[in-house]
């Protein structure tokens, strides 16, 4: 049996808030039922049936099948299941998502997983600005859980997150884990500085990087540190890691910075792979 | 009942409800990894003086450790969860924490938890962080040779503990010899820890004393340098009498332990003077497991 499935009716170019059009929302409902779920159109109320055309099937899935690019919030609330989005989607991708798996086979907009308690979320595109970062008027970024993006990141990644992973396989904009609480990232292409201002606790895993490592603003100078827990973070995120690195034997010593210590943080940034230190370099 | 000439006694060992936890100690090399595990398994022989029971139960491979360093499997057992607890933390922080290279894990998923990293975090005096891995949070604090690594909290469960036989011998190194062929054959059963030293105890006790302060005192039908002035439960010939005292996870755990050692020691037979194997109760007043010897053989 195919999944239940959410098309876009037309491309008026209008928001739509798709919060709460989520597998977990939708499993007891008849047919009938789904059509007239709330959503919102550029803050008025509507129902599903005004903007998407419903196929029915297997309610552990939902997939919505096109470009969502104008819709904000998708899976969020998502408690199980899965939703699968052929296209791009909007803003706040997964919002106040517990538990699941959402796919993105294309591209999210700004605050995506902003508000991510748990769950994977898989885009296979590119993230806007403040993915897993505090969204406006918030205390904390990202909460819980994974996030994976194979494509970059744009800036303010992390910003405020407070807790679970962040895999970006390709670069990442400036301004990555500002005011950082804690979680850890694994940033597979170049990153941008600044990096980790204000850092608190956490994690960044600088798995792309090779050459000199250079650490950012304060951040002690990279030190050669061996690390018993690395091993267990790495096999944990090695399903989501890209085939290059995965390939890659986890050294025993790596070199590592400590900071912010601006504000006296305790986070960390770790270079992986084939990296010198700062000094050796100088000295040669 | 008997097995390869020895006598095994038509009696039952008494054993009673205990409350175990099972630790992952890992480190650099197997070597420090043993030393750890000894040094948190050393004096917790009997609840009764050293408030739990204690002991090394298996080594564990490099690829079945969280961290992929090689490790020793540790099981602890206490009277209550709240003693357990207790004993586990300060083991840990004493014994573990201060071995190099060392990290420690739960060996036991369960809803009841015994804390271990997140007591033990605060000797980080602030620099300790925590990192959340596949859904388990593990300290890091921060040591002299580095980190040491210790998961949140383990797992515990309802066990059983001082499951029992009895060696008879007619000559003390022949009761030797029997309780180490046991001790080779059990230690391959999982599950279970003997705990005291080399598995075996020389001074069996009985209920009560004459002594007002003390519970327990020498259990003197089994003395044999007694035999002329006490009812004596020593056969004609005996010269020693050893116990083999098991704790283990379920009541099969320690029953399987029971067969496979009580196996192992009669297979020395008449050789070594081997008269007899019985069972330590006490009138089945103490426990509420009863491990008949001949059903346990069966």
């Amino acid at each position: 049996m195919s999944s239940l499935t959410l098309r876009p009716a037309n491309t008026a170019p209008r928001r739509i808030n798709l919060f709460g059009i989520v597998p977990n929302q939708v499993k007891d409902l008849p047919l009938s039922e789904i059509f007239r779920l709330p959503i919102r159109i550029e803050e008025r109320a509507a129902v599903v049936g005004d903007c998407f055309e419903v196929v029915d099937g297997d309610r552990a899935t939902i997939v919505l099948d096109g470009d969502l690019s104008n819709c904000d919030y998708v899976g969020g609330g998502l408690d199980g299941g899965r939703i699968l989005v052929t296209g791009s989607v909007g803003d706040f991708l997964a919002d106040r998502m517990r538990d699941g798996v959402i796919e993105v086979r294309g591209s999210a907009d700004r605050f995506a997983c902003s508000g991510l308690r748990g769950g994977l979320v898989h885009v296979a595109g590119d993230c806007g600005e403040y993915a897993a970062a505090a969204a406006p008027g918030a205390q904390r970024g990202m909460n819980g859980g994974f996030l994976v993006v194979n494509g970059n990141c744009d800036q303010w990644l992390a910003t405020r997150m407070r807790r679970g992973t962040v895999i970006v396989h390709g670069n990442v904009a400036a301004a990555c884990a500002s005011r950082m609480i804690a979680g850890t990232l694994a940033l597979c292409g170049q990153v941008d500085f600044p990096l980790a201002a204000n850092m608190a606790r956490g994690s960044i895993l600088l798995l792309g990087h090779e050459g000199v490592c250079t650490s950012p603003a304060g951040f002690t100078e990279p030190e050669l540190t061996e690390l018993s827990y690395l091993r267990m973070l790495i096999n944990d995120i090695a399903p989501y890691l890209p085939v290059r690195i995965c390939k890659e034997r986890i050294p025993a010593v790596v070199f590592r910075a400590m900071g912010d210590r601006v504000n006296r943080g305790l986070g960390e940034i770790i270079w992986l792979f084939n990296t010198r230190a700062a000094k050796a370099e100088t000295d040669c | 009942m008997q097995i390869n000439g020895v006598e095994v006694e038509d009696t039952f060992a008494e054993a009673f409800p205990m409350t175990a936890t099972r630790l992952i100690i890992t480190a650099a090399d197997r070597f420090w990894a043993r030393r750890a595990a000894e040094a948190m398994t050393g004096f917790a022989t009997s609840v009764i003086g050293c408030g739990c029971e204690a002991g090394i139960e298996a080594e564990v491979d490099a690829n079945q450790t969280p961290d992929g360093r090689p490790g020793i499997a540790v099981l602890v057992f206490s009277m209550s969860g709240k003693e357990l607890e207790k004993q586990v933390v300060r083991r840990v922080g004493q014994c573990v924490l201060t071995c190099p290279s060392t990290s420690v894990f739960a060996g036991m998923d369960s809803e009841k938890r015994v804390a271990l990293g997140s007591h033990l975090r605060y000797f980080g005096d602030s620099f300790q962080t925590s990192k959340i891995i596949g859904g388990r949070r593990y300290w890091r604090v921060p040591v002299m040779d580095g980190e040491f690594v210790a998961e949140e909290s383990t797992g515990r469960r309802d066990a059983v503990g001082g499951g029992n036989f009895l060696v008879l011998s007619q000559s003390l190194d022949g009761a030797l010899k029997a309780c180490e062929s046991a001790m080779d054959a059990m230690r391959q059963v999982p599950n279970v820890i003997m705990p005291f030293p080399g598995g075996v105890a020389r001074s069996g006790s009985k209920v009560g004393s004459k002594y007002k302060a003390l519970g327990a005192s020498t259990n003197d039908a089994f003395c044999p340098t007694l035999r002329p002035i006490t009812k004596s439960l020593l056969p004609q010939g005996v010269a020693a009498a050893l116990e083999v005292v098991i704790d283990g996870l379920t009541e099969a755990d320690v029953a399987r332990a029971m067969r496979v050692g009580i196996q192992a020691a009669c297979a020395l037979g008449d050789r070594y003077g081997l008269k007899r194997i019985t069972g330590g109760n006490y009138g089945g007043k103490l426990g509420k497991f009863h491990f008949h010897l001949h059903q346990v053989l069966a």
